[in-house]
């Protein structure tokens, strides 16, 4: 079978994935929650209800309403949001640069430090460097996300400011202020690389001195996960017998780690740094929420406070779908990667 | 040489993995860390009165930490020290009884899935397919809101989310055990089916479910925290480590050790359990007991 052939495959059998996903979020939506909840209130008079649940379709068949939830889906009408007052869809598409800047600048800063350290941490097994490399890791597997921000926040943002000493901002995006005064353009949605287009500098640095905190906490928790993996697979390379090999050819060390271990060990480090990709993207609910950053994950916890079902269930679908086509697209590097891979 | 007896064999095992474990600091400081906090969530209420530590004391609150409290006092004059204490009942219990459940799920799921194959396999595989397509976080979230705002609730949303890791692990364990001569043997002597499953193939598949299951528990303390720390735990006067710790976050500049030492808590207990997974995994794993 040829690559693209295994692509067609890989994505075809997503079809009853996709499928099993919008019948769960359909059966939380409409069965165990009272769909009514966003359209409805205290004040809306009763005899209005019934004509409300005929809009909305509440009055036919369940699987009716499971084909309406599916063209609703399709054709981007996913309901109102309470919370930010606009149609669901709109709000999510309006916040998902800011969370895209933060799994980016996230993921970056996962890769550039994870991977050094899982190298090390192997080269140097058991050893004190390796020993303290791998508390450090296991200590960001342990870590709860909120806590590491919010002591984060009161570190650098407040007990660094009332100590004279040069402090990082503790939430939102951008200074508004800042901001008014030098406005930039909607192009991309993305804070720094607008600023950075229309080179508007003093915003650009305002915004990354504001991302700092908030991706520090989450690449912090995947630096964990990434460390290890590195370290299990570069050992486990390092035993084979191609690297005996090599060595008894006489190769210099650093050209057999660095040309031929290294190359194999991250094929499982691409697997599972796609996996983490797709989840960051998918919104990081509580560092957005605890750095007031207004990504879609803040928005999502909003929603939650006011009982706001649609904005959650839209926001669990898209999560779902962003998460799912990053595995695809992993799953098909991996096999261009690795030929070894039969599929 | 007399020959060992069986019970020889396996008393030896069992003290070449202690001794395996005990070479290794970390584990043993694993193993101390988790003996602890099951020490307290066992005998929490009888180290400190529930009663006492959750009366509310508005001229006491938010002391900083001092020698009469070690921790300092929330919001509502309660001592922190007191409710961490009581605490480590709600996040050991939700860590266990979701990962425990989760487990059950999984490995009777997955055995019939890997067992019986064909149809039964495709269909199961197809369902987990679709669990395993959410970012656990969210989808717990999302089942955790629908259902509305309860301990039992946040653990029925975080079992519906992580069965079906189980499942798959198990479904691959019992495959790689069904073709072996014990369970023809079995079938031959016209065993049950269930009893093949449960009473042949399940002790030999069962060890890198425990491991991976032990590290878990870690894991799932971590996320209904968080789950807790955005809302969606038990009631507010609960004193469940995350919810102490969104407490803590609304006074954060004028009361850090609000939020801080119920985190650090909650990072000692989930890193016990890591460290007693790593240990295990390290004792399991035939590669590494050479």
């Amino acid at each position: 079978m040829k690559l693209y052939e295994y692509a067609i495959r890989r994505t075809l059998l997503l079809v009853p994935v996709l499928i099993g996903v919008t019948i769960l979020t359909f059966y939380l939506s409409r069965i165990v929650l009272n769909p009514l909840g966003a359209y409805v209130t205290e004040r809306t008079p009763p005899e209005l209800i019934p004509a409300i649940e005929k809009k909305l379709g509440l009055d036919k068949p369940f699987y009716v309403q499971y084909a309406y939830y599916l063209r609703d889906l399709v054709t981007m009408d996913w309901g109102w949001s309470k919370v930010a007052h606009m149609p669901v869809l709109e709000a999510l598409m309006y916040r998902f640069p800011a969370t895209v800047e933060l799994a980016v600048t996230a993921f970056l800063i996962t890769i550039a430090l994870g991977i050094p350290l899982g190298i090390l941490s192997a080269l140097k097994n058991n050893t004190l460097i390796d020993h303290i490399i791998r508390i450090i890791a296991l200590t960001g597997i342990s870590i709860p996300v909120f806590w590491l921000g919010l002591t984060l926040q009161y570190t650098f943002s407040y007990w660094f400011k009332t100590n004279g000493l040069p402090s990082l901002p503790s939430s939102g995006r951008v200074d508004p202020v800042l901001l008014q005064a030098h406005p930039v353009n909607r192009i991309t949605g993305l804070m720094i690389l607008d600023s950075l287009i229309q080179g508007n500098f003093i915003v650009a640095l305002d915004a990354i001195s504001h991302i700092i905190l908030p991706s520090i906490t989450l690449a912090f928790l995947d630096i964990g996960t990434i460390t290890r993996v590195v370290r299990s697979s570069m050992l486990e390379v390092l035993r084979q017998d191609y690297i005996t090999t090599a060595r008894a050819y006489g190769l210099p060390r650093r050209i057999v780690i660095y040309k031929y271990a290294l190359k194999n060990a991250m094929i499982p480090v691409a697997t599972i740094s796609g996996l983490m990709f797709g989840g960051l993207l998918g919104g990081a609910v509580i560092t957005e929420t605890i750095f007031a950053f207004p990504g879609m994950g803040q928005l999502t916890v909003m929603a939650i406070t006011f009982n706001d079902s649609n904005t959650i269930l839209a926001f669990t679908v898209l999560a779902c779908f962003i998460y799912v086509f990053v595995n695809l697209a992993v799953d098909i590097i991996y096999a261009w990667l690795d030929p070894r891979i039969k599929y | 040489m007399s020959r060992r007896t069986g019970r020889e064999l396996f008393l030896m095992d069992v003290r070449y993995s202690l001794w395996l474990i005990s070479r290794n600091k970390l584990v043993v400081s694993g193993f101390v860390l988790v003996a602890f906090f099951i020490f307290l969530a066992i005998f929490g209420p009888l180290i400190v009165n529930p009663e006492i530590a959750q009366r509310v004391d508005y001229p006491n609150q938010l002391k900083p930490p001092s020698w009469q409290h070690p921790f300092g006092t929330d919001d509502i004059g309660r001592d922190l020290l007191s409710l961490i204490i009581l605490g480590a009942r709600y996040d050991l219990m939700i860590a266990i009884v979701v990962i425990a459940s989760s487990l059950l799920i999984g490995i009777v799921l997955g055995s019939i899935s890997g067992y019986f194959g064909g149809v039964i396999d495709e269909a199961m595989m197809r369902i987990t397919d679709i669990f395993l397509a959410f970012p656990g976080l969210i989808l717990a979230m999302a089942i955790a809101t629908v259902l509305g705002r309860s301990f039992t609730n946040l653990m029925l949303a975080l079992i519906v989310v992580w069965w079906s890791g189980y499942a798959r692990i198990m479904r691959g364990q019992v495959i790689a055990e069904r073709e072996k001569p014990y369970v023809a043997a079995a079938k031959i002597l016209s065993i049950p089916n269930y009893r093949i499953i449960f009473r042949h193939i399940l002790p030999n598949a069962i060890y890198p479910m425990l491991v991976v299951a032990t590290m878990d528990i870690g894991g799932a303390m971590l996320t209904a925290a968080g789950l807790s720390f955005i809302g969606l735990g038990p009631s507010p006067f609960e004193p469940e480590w995350g919810q102490l710790c969104s407490r803590g976050a609304t006074y954060l500049f004028q009361a850090p050790w609000i939020m801080f030492f119920p985190g650090i808590t909650i990072l000692f207990a989930s890193l016990g359990f890591n460290l007693v997974g790593d240990g295990l995994r390290d004792v399991l794993d035939p590669r590494l007991r050479r």
